[in-house]
């Protein structure tokens, strides 16, 4: 459950950096600006807005990141070696490895605390109500005026709700310029190329009955690939990815993801117990019976899931794209079975507009945060005011130029082949990239001034040189230029959206309550698909009896409230 | 007469045979894993995710153990780990056996009281919170020392202990005691190296354990990289790699040479487990030799 | 001197005596007090010291605010255990599953211990101890990934079976509950069981070989030597571990079950460890994981003296 929350967000993460290594080729007939480090070293020892000269006096900034998933960089790393430089700050890394309640517990017990925290939704409410923050509000206005600049559009939407102060300097979300991300990465029906090129490329289907009668089509011409029996549709209900199996209903009603529960007439609701998640579950249980969906989806781990997938069988999945993109469809398009990977469809019930693509959210309470152990808070502020300067936003989201991207005569940022390749490598990353940095410090997202993208992730260029040419030929048909065209353009965001960002407090009634209703589901939903026709409205009215006798009214009441914070604060006019 | 022989000849021929090709089974259901898992840490990292990989890898890489020994913060941990091991054992098994030796004896009159003391640590456990104030307040915290002090006795291994040197004679120890020894003699002389086959046993339970440890890096020494584990850093990259977040160059990666030099959760892990388990499966012979061969009680009775 | 002025004379001299006695003995002793008592302060400091952190299974604790700061509750935390009807299912199966796991890890060990036994070439018996060693190290992660895959619908077990004509149609092992706990113990069995023999060996490496000549001379057979020679020599070691390991009745584990459950058979899949770690660690509910530790260890200790009385009573040695 927790996990899940976290990792929703990750994808616009993963999306911006990385999507992008996987430019190459074309470039090498532009001429290569051998643009020199020192022609593009940033003005250092300067913030540029105060022009004061800044403290570079060598410093050593000590930093938890409560977030599983990184590597300590070399020692000798390129662009930390720049940092020390430059601006005399070296970091002493201490990432999580093992269970992250056990080292925030014993941390905050200790009253032990680095110099700087990564904290995040989860880890937010606890640091704060032990006081192991401290406000930015004076120290940025005061000293860093570049991050000010940065964060001041969404003052609002990032201040602490308890106390309307400033704490964490969110990550992810602040846009600067055009925001173009060429690839969904959310939740999506997805449907194999191959089904749709032999159906004749028809325009791609947009409810229950088109997506499951073309599967259907396809595995009754298909019933093996390669040696492998076809699986017409794949699902997953395995730990916090079971949003797989428990989410589609919201997406099927015209919502976006708001998570596990959606909003309806400006009030939090489940869509478990609603006749739209009937009608799904009734489907899936007779797409059961004629055996399109895959008998043991209920006891698939995640390997064996991405092992499925990786073998080109499946015909159609309901997922988030980074939960299977970045191994099964890689997998898949190394092999240059590029028909064998899937693109995005947005199914609906009738009368619903579909809503999946959304319009990136700001990362609320997830980020970097000063502790009240710094002896030094003002140098700290200052050092990420100054890699708010887009010339340390080009070497932290870029790289060097001439080594990790190249530079055009017209000015654009490319990729060759061998440095999307080098930067595809961890090694080499983790000598010559200061990802951690760069993925969890404040950051600009969007274009810089000059009209280059952010960071290789965000560059249709980078992304559509890096196509394999069937997928050139696959969006041609449909006359598109990127994946993401062929999901209805996002709105913008409502308020409410996303919900998923409102903290449940961990050990509060609300997050007992839903976690009781979340098992409830666990138990019933692969029972519900794989009961016998007859028994399945029995069993339907079974289960939203049990869900019913759990007392969701804790749960609703913090998400509520939380809304009407938001209301209050995050509307245009509120200050 | 004779046709009796035969007959308990012919079971005795029946009997090993069944029991070799239970053995052979066996080794046969007991191998078949850990070769397997040789075999997928050999192999493609991003092809391994597909499955269908026996005994021989399908694509040879060394990529999985390259991501392990890269950046060279393994080496200095594995010497960590061997000095933890290595002083946390032979601490433990002098102390925990002297403490079964004193607890052996039944004219010992705290002997009762000591033992249930010792034997019921083993059914609580105080919770990690007031384990970490306690050991902060010690100042144990950064610091080698954490990784020995706290493991410097085992209920479970005294027991063990005590119930086999109630196996051993006590004729020997009396005529020790006759012969004006005392109680420390007694031990170190006569007892300790009798003791042997159960000191390997308990030596390899206190080897393996410690050098499996990692949670003790995590929560006391996680910010001082020269004391890391190797265990500990096996398990950061581990982590870096099973994380969904961590790995933005397995992510969308799609370029035209088709770069698959990607290192997976599933490979890793794989390389994780034999690197962790080689030195474990290299000392295990040599203490092998202790209770398997076993030991000539007998002979040194005289 | 009245009755009682004479009986409360015989007490004191007795009690007196006794103190005396337990003095000059402990001084007698000397050497054995100075092997053991600094041993014995070490583990009040480093395990009894810290069951202090007990008080919080009381309180509503807050890390931020320490032992002393937190809000007192009283029983309340045990009270939400005894009130939620997972926590009795998560009871049973805990029970459940390790009392099957002590009969099949025992007896296996055991048989294992004494086939090896009976190998009389040295490489052989040394190859067949070590390989069965080596799932030991495998970590649950890849062994649970092995189980499924081996129970999958096109897996070993169920083309076996088909094979055999013993089932028509492949089974769904993992999406019924009632397979789950022959399942889980299994694969504990097939982990530990190489390990777990490693006592016993030691423990036959101790029986006298004297024992063994003396039985060949009057002509016993290989089974008379294994009931009456080996089996004796390993039963104290047997006995013991059997006291130790009924007092961890309330520890199933976690990372098995965690790694194998699914919606159909969580009902039999759910351990007490499992419900701490939810309700407790990814709630941040230190306290109710306490309580609940708290209850664990209190069944534990019980069924431990129970077993030691027992044992007892029997006549066989005893742990305490």
């Amino acid at each position: 459950m927790i996990l899940k929350k976290r990792f929703v967000w990750l994808f616009i993460a993963v999306l911006s950096f990385s999507l992008a290594f996987s430019g190459c080729g074309s470039s090498s007939d532009t001429p290569v600006n051998n643009t020199t480090d020192a022609a593009v070293t940033p003005a250092s020892g300067t913030t540029e807005a105060s022009g004061q000269p800044a403290d570079i006096t060598p410093t050593e900034i000590s930093v938890f990141i409560s977030d599983p998933g990184q590597q300590a960089p070399t020692p000798d790393n390129a662009v930390y070696k720049m940092i020390q430089e430059k601006l005399g700050v070296t970091f002493q890394w201490d990432f999580l490895v093992g269970d992250k309640d056990q080292k925030i517990g014993v941390m905050i017990a200790g009253g032990d605390y680095p110099d700087l925290l990564f904290v995040d939704t989860y880890s937010n409410p606890k640091f704060m109500s032990a006081g192991a923050l401290i406000p930015l509000d004076d120290l940025m206005k005061n000293n860093a005026p570049n991050l000010y600049a940065h964060y001041k559009p969404v003052w609002n939407i990032a201040k602490n709700p308890e106390d309307g102060k400033f704490y964490i300097m969110a990550n992810y979300g602040v846009l600067k310029g055009t925001y173009q991300a060429p690839r969904w990465e959310g939740s999506a029906f997805w449907i194999q190329k191959a089904v749709l090129a032999d159906a004749g490329y028809p325009a791609p289907p947009k409810t229950l009955d088109e997506y499951f009668s073309l599967i259907e089509n396809y595995m009754a011409k298909n019933p093996t690939i390669e040696g492998q029996p076809t699986i017409g549709f794949e699902t997953l209900c395995e730990g916090w990815r079971d949003f797989c199996l428990k989410h589609p209903p919201e997406h099927l009603m015209g919502r976006p993801n708001d998570g596990d529960t959606t909003v309806v007439n400006g009030k939090c609701t489940s869509f478990w117990d609603t006749n739209e998640a009937k009608v799904y579950y009734k489907k899936l249980n007779e797409e059961m019976q004629k055996g399109i969906i895959d008998p043991e989806f209920f006891s698939l781990t995640y390997d064996q899931y991405i092992a499925k997938l990786s073998s080109g069988a499946v015909l159609g999945l309901f997922d988030q794209h980074w939960d299977f993109g970045n191994n099964a469809e890689l997998n898949l398009a190394n092999a240059n079975k590029d028909e064998r990977t899937w693109i995005p469809c947005e199914l609906t019930l009738p009368g619903y507009k579909p809503y999946y693509q959304d319009q990136p959210v700001v990362n609320v309470n997830t980020g970097f945060a000063i502790t009240k152990s710094c002896k030094d808070p003002e140098r700290v502020i200052k050092l990420f005011d100054t890699l708010m300067t887009e010339e340390w936003q080009k070497i932290l989201g870029w790289g060097l130029p001439g080594k990790d991207y190249t530079v055009g005569s017209d000015g654009k940022f490319t990729l060759t082949t061998e440095q999307s390749n080098q930067n595809n490598d961890t090694a080499y990353r983790l000598a010559n990239r200061a990802y951690t940095l760069w993925y969890y410090g404040p950051k600009m997202e969007g274009t810089y001034s000059d009209g280059n993208a952010t960071s290789p992730g965000l560059s249709p260029e980078v992304f559509y040189n890096g196509l394999h040419q069937y997928d050139k030929d696959f969006m041609a048909k449909y006359n598109r230029k990127t994946w993401a065209e062929f999901l209805t353009p996002a709105p913008p965001n409502p308020i409410s959206y996303p919900l998923w960002q409102i903290d449940k407090v961990a050990g509060s009634l609300a997050d007992v309550a839903w976690s009781k209703y979340n098992d409830v589901g666990t138990k019933y939903l692969p029972r519900l698909i794989l009961a016998e026709p007859d028994k399945f409205d029995s069993m339907w009215t079974e289960y939203v009896d049990s869900l019913h006798k759990i007392d969701l009214k804790p749960y609703y009441d913090r998400i509520d409230s939380q809304l009407q914070w938001r209301e209050k604060n995050w509307a245009p006019n509120a200050e | 007469m004779k046709n009796t022989l035969n007959r308990t000849q012919i079971n005795d021929v029946i009997f090993n045979g069944f029991n070799g090709i239970f053995m052979l089974l066996l080794i046969v259901v007991m191998l078949y894993p850990f070769l397997n898992t040789v075999a997928i840490s050999f192999n493609d990292g991003l092809d391994s995710v597909k499955g269908g990989i026996y005994l021989w890898p399908r694509i040879f890489s060394l990529q999985s153990y390259k991501a392990v020994f890269f950046g060279g913060a393994v080496y200095h941990a594995f010497f960590i780990s061997v000095a933890r091991t290595v002083i946390a054992t032979v601490l433990n098994i002098f102390i925990t056996t002297m403490l079964s030796y004193a607890l052996s004896r039944r004219e010992y009159i705290l002997r009762k009281f000591i033992t249930v003391i010792v034997v019921l640590t083993m059914y609580f456990n105080a919770g990690l919170i007031p384990y970490y104030l306690l050991y902060k307040s010690l100042g144990l915290r950064n610091s080698f020392l954490v990784y020995i002090i706290p493991t410097m006795i085992s209920a479970f291994n005294m027991v063990v202990i005590r119930t086999y040197i109630r196996t051993l004679p006590e004729s020997m120890v009396e005529s020790a005691r006759i012969d004006g020894a005392g109680e420390f003699r007694i031990f170190l002389r006569i007892i300790f190296p009798l003791c042997k086959p159960i000191l390997a046993t308990v030596a390899l339970f206190v080897a393996v354990w410690q050098w499996n440890q990692w949670f003790d890096t995590f929560i006391y020494n996680s910010g001082v990289q020269n004391l890391s584990t190797m265990q500990y850093e096996l398990m950061k990259l581990l982590t870096s790699t099973t994380s969904a977040n961590s790995n933005p160059s397995l992510v969308g990666g799609v370029g035209a040479t088709g770069a698959t030099n990607l290192v997976t959760p599933i490979s890793i892990r794989s390389a994780i487990t034999v690197v962790a388990a080689v030195p474990m499966i290299i000392v295990y012979p040599f203490l092998q030799n202790y209770f398997v061969v076993g030991l000539a009680v007998g002979s040194i009775k005289e | 001197m009245t009755m009682d002025a004479i009986d409360l004379e015989r007490y004191r001299t007795t009690v007196l005596s006794r103190k005396k006695s337990f003095w000059t003995t402990l001084l007698k002793q000397k050497q054995l007090v100075f092997m053991s008592v600094p041993v014995l302060l070490y583990i009040i400091l480093f395990f009894y010291v810290p069951t202090l952190g007990w008080v919080m299974a009381f309180q509503n604790f807050q890390p931020a605010k320490g032992f002393l700061h937190s809000a007192w509750v009283g029983l309340s935390n045990f009270r939400v255990l005894f009130a939620d009807a997972d926590f009795y299912r998560d009871f049973r199966n805990s029970i459940c599953m390790s009392s099957l796991n002590l009969v099949f890890s025992f007896s296996t060990s055991i048989v294992l211990a004494l086939l090896l036994n009976e190998i009389k070439n040295r490489f052989f018996k040394r190859a067949v101890q070590t390989i069965s060693y080596l799932p030991h190290f495998l970590s649950w992660v890849i062994v649970c990934s092995l189980v499924v895959s081996t129970l999958s619908l096109d897996g070993a077990v169920n083309q076996l079976l088909l094979g055999l004509g013993i089932i028509q149609k492949p089974v769904v092992w993992l999406g019924q509950g009632n397979y789950f706990w022959g399942i889980l113990t299994s694969a504990n069995v097939w982990k530990e069981v190489g390990w777990n023999t490693i006592i016993y060996l030691a423990a036959i490496a101790a029986i006298d070989p004297a024992l063994y000549e003396a039985a060949v001379m009057d002509g016993a057979s290989r089974f008379q030597k294994m009931r009456y020679i080996t089996l004796p020599g390993i039963k104290t070691t047997f006995v013991i571990l059997l006291i130790m390991s009924i007092g961890w009745i309330m520890q199933a584990g976690f990372e098995p079950q965690y790694l194998l459950r699914n919606g159909m058979n969580i009902d039999f899949a759910e351990t007490l460890d499992l419900y701490i770690i939810k309700y407790g660690f990814q709630m941040s509910n230190f306290s109710l994981a306490t309580a609940a530790g708290i209850l664990m260890s209190t069944i534990n200790i019980a069924m431990l003296l129970t077993a030691n009385y027992i044992a007892k009573k029997v006549g066989e040695e005893r742990l305490i």
